[in-house]
C-alpha cells in the first residue's frame, strides 16, 4: 500500500469521529431553545433562584405551546429547557413574557423544585464565568449519564419527565434492549401535554425493529412519509433497513 | 436575488424573535437549518478542537450566534462556510479562555479522550487519534483546509469562502497538507515496523 492510499484509509476511518449522537443533538437543541427563548422576552433580574425557576418555566411553557418555539427548534424538546438545579443558589434572569402575547394568561405554577437524576445529563444549570459570556450563552455542566437510573417523577415538571425517559429509552436501545426501552414508555405513557410524540414514536418504531416485530416495518415506512424532514427520519430508515 | 436568508430561514434577526410560518411553506426554519448543519458543525468542531470535552457548549455558542447573525448571512454564502467562521470564532474563544489546556499538540492520551470519542469502536479511537497526532505536525491554516477538503469534503471554493482566502491558497495549503500528513504518516509507520519484531 503506498503513501497515499494508507491515508486515504486513515481518513475515511476517522471521518465518522464527531457524528452527533440523537441525545447530543436532543440536548444542544433544548440548550439552545432556552437561549433563544430567553431572548424574545423583556428581562428582569430577580433575585432568588426559587423565583426565577419558577417564573421562567411558565412563559417560556407558554410559548411553546402556542407552538412557535416547538416548530422553530423542530418541535420536539421545547420544554426541556426548564431543567434546572434545585439546589442552586445563584440569582437567577426572570424572563417576562411581555413578548409573547399568545402566551395562555393563566398558566399552573411550576413546581419550585426539579428531579435532579438523570435529568442532569440533558440540561444542568449554567457554570461559572467563560469567554462566550459576553453572548449571553447559558453554560452547563457535563454529567455523568445514568441511563438505567431508576425513573424518578416526584415534583418533576412533565417535559422533563417526558425528555428524561425518551433519553433513558434511547440508552436501552443501543444497549440492545428494546423490550425494556418499551417499558419505559410505557411505564407512565405519554403526560397529558405531551411535547415529545416524534422522539416517542421513534423509540418505539425503533424498538419493534430491534425486535423483529411483524409490523414494525410498516410503521417505521408510515414515519418517514408522514415526517420526511425530520432529523430521526434518516435513522429509522436504517434501523428497520427501509429503501 | 437579494432576499437574505434569514427571511428564508424565519428568523426576525433584529428583535430576535424566530417565526415558524415558514415550516408550513416550504421555506427553510431555523429548525430545518440547525438539523442539516448540527452534524457538520460538531463533527468539525471535534476535529479541529480534539480534546475538547465542552463540545455541546461549542455548538449551542455556535448557533445561538448563527442565529443572531442571520441577517448578516447572504445566500451567496454558503451555510457551512459561514458556520465555519463562526465556530473558528467560538474555537478561538474557548482556548484562550482555557488558556490551551489542550494543546493539540500533546500526544493523544487514551485516558483523556472525549467521551462521545472514547465510546466509540477500537478502530475508529485509533482512526482519530492517530490522525489527530499527525494533524498536529500541521499549522492552523492547513489543518483547517485539510479537516474541509479531507474529511468535510468541502470544494475549494466554499473553503475559501470559509476561511477568507483565495482558491489557490486553499488549493496550495491542501497540497502542502496532504503532503505534511503523508510524510507524517510515513513516518509513524515505519516508526511501528521498527518497534515490531
Amino acid at each position: 500500500m503506498n503513501d497515499m492510499d494508507d491515508l486515504r484509509q486513515l481518513v475515511d476511518a476517522a471521518r465518522p469521529v464527531g457524528e452527533p449522537t440523537d441525545e447530543f443533538r436532543m440536548r444542544v437543541r433544548a440548550r439552545i431553545l432556552r437561549q433563544v427563548g430567553a431572548a424574545t422576552f423583556a428581562t428582569t433580574v430577580a433575585s432568588t433562584a426559587s423565583a426565577g425557576k419558577a417564573i421562567l418555566g411558565i412563559p417560556l411553557v407558554a410559548v411553546a405551546k402556542t407552538g412557535m418555539f416547538l416548530a422553530v427548534l423542530g418541535g420536539a424538546v421545547a420544554g426541556a429547557y426548564s431543567l434546572k438545579n434545585p439546589t442552586s443558589g445563584s440569582p437567577e434572569p426572570v424572563y417576562i413574557a411581555s413578548a409573547a402575547p399568545n402566551a395562555p394568561a393563566a398558566l399552573p405554577a411550576a413546581p419550585t423544585q426539579a428531579t435532579a437524576t438523570a435529568a442532569a445529563t440533558v440540561l444542568a444549570p449554567p457554570e461559572p464565568a467563560h469567554e462566550s459570556a459576553r453572548e449571553n450563552i447559558p453554560r452547563t455542566k457535563r454529567a455523568t449519564p445514568t441511563p438505567h437510573a431508576a425513573v424518578s417523577t416526584a415534583k418533576a415538571r412533565p417535559l422533563d419527565e417526558e425528555l428524561r425517559l425518551i433519553v433513558q429509552a434511547h440508552a436501552a436501545l443501543r444497549d440492545g434492549d428494546p423490550d425494556r426501552a418499551r417499558a419505559l414508555l410505557d411505564q407512565k405513557g405519554p403526560p397529558p401535554n405531551a411535547q415529545l410524540g416524534e422522539e416517542r414514536e421513534t423509540v418505539r418504531i425503533l424498538a419493534g425493529c430491534a425486535a423483529g416485530e411483524k409490523n414494525a416495518a410498516t410503521k417505521a415506512e408510515q414515519f418517514v412519509r408522514q415526517s420526511a424532514r425530520s432529523p430521526l427520519t434518516e435513522r429509522v430508515r436504517r434501523a428497520c433497513a427501509l429503501k | 436575488m437579494t432576499n437574505s436568508l434569514s427571511n428564508k430561514i424565519g428568523v426576525g434577526a433584529t428583535a430576535g424573535v424566530l417565526s415558524a410560518s415558514q415550516e408550513s411553506t416550504g421555506a427553510l426554519s431555523f429548525g430545518e437549518f440547525y438539523n442539516a448543519h448540527l452534524a457538520f458543525v460538531a463533527r468539525t468542531a471535534r476535529r479541529l478542537a480534539p480534546y475538547e470535552n465542552a463540545l455541546d457548549d461549542v455548538v449551542q455558542d455556535v448557533f445561538v450566534i448563527a442565529l443572531r447573525r442571520f441577517s448578516e448571512f447572504s445566500e451567496g454564502s454558503p451555510p457551512r462556510a459561514w458556520l465555519f467562521g463562526i465556530l473558528r470564532n467560538v474555537l478561538h474563544k474557548h482556548r484562550h479562555a482555557r488558556k490551551a489546556r489542550c494543546n493539540i499538540r500533546d500526544s493523544v492520551d487514551p485516558e483523556a479522550l472525549p467521551d462521545d470519542v472514547a465510546q466509540l469502536a477500537p478502530d475508529r479511537v485509533h482512526a482519530f487519534t492517530l490522525l489527530t497526532e499527525l494533524l498536529a505536525s500541521l499549522d492552523e491554516a492547513k489543518r483547517e483546509v485539510f479537516v474541509l477538503a479531507e474529511l468535510e469534503q468541502m470544494t475549494a471554493e466554499e473553503i475559501a469562502v470559509a476561511t477568507e482566502t483565495r482558491v489557490t491558497t486553499v488549493n496550495s495549503r491542501l497540497r502542502d497538507a496532504r503532503q505534511a500528513v503523508q510524510a507524517a504518516l510515513h513516518r509513524h509507520r515505519a516508526r511501528d515496523q521498527r518497534r515490531s519484531p
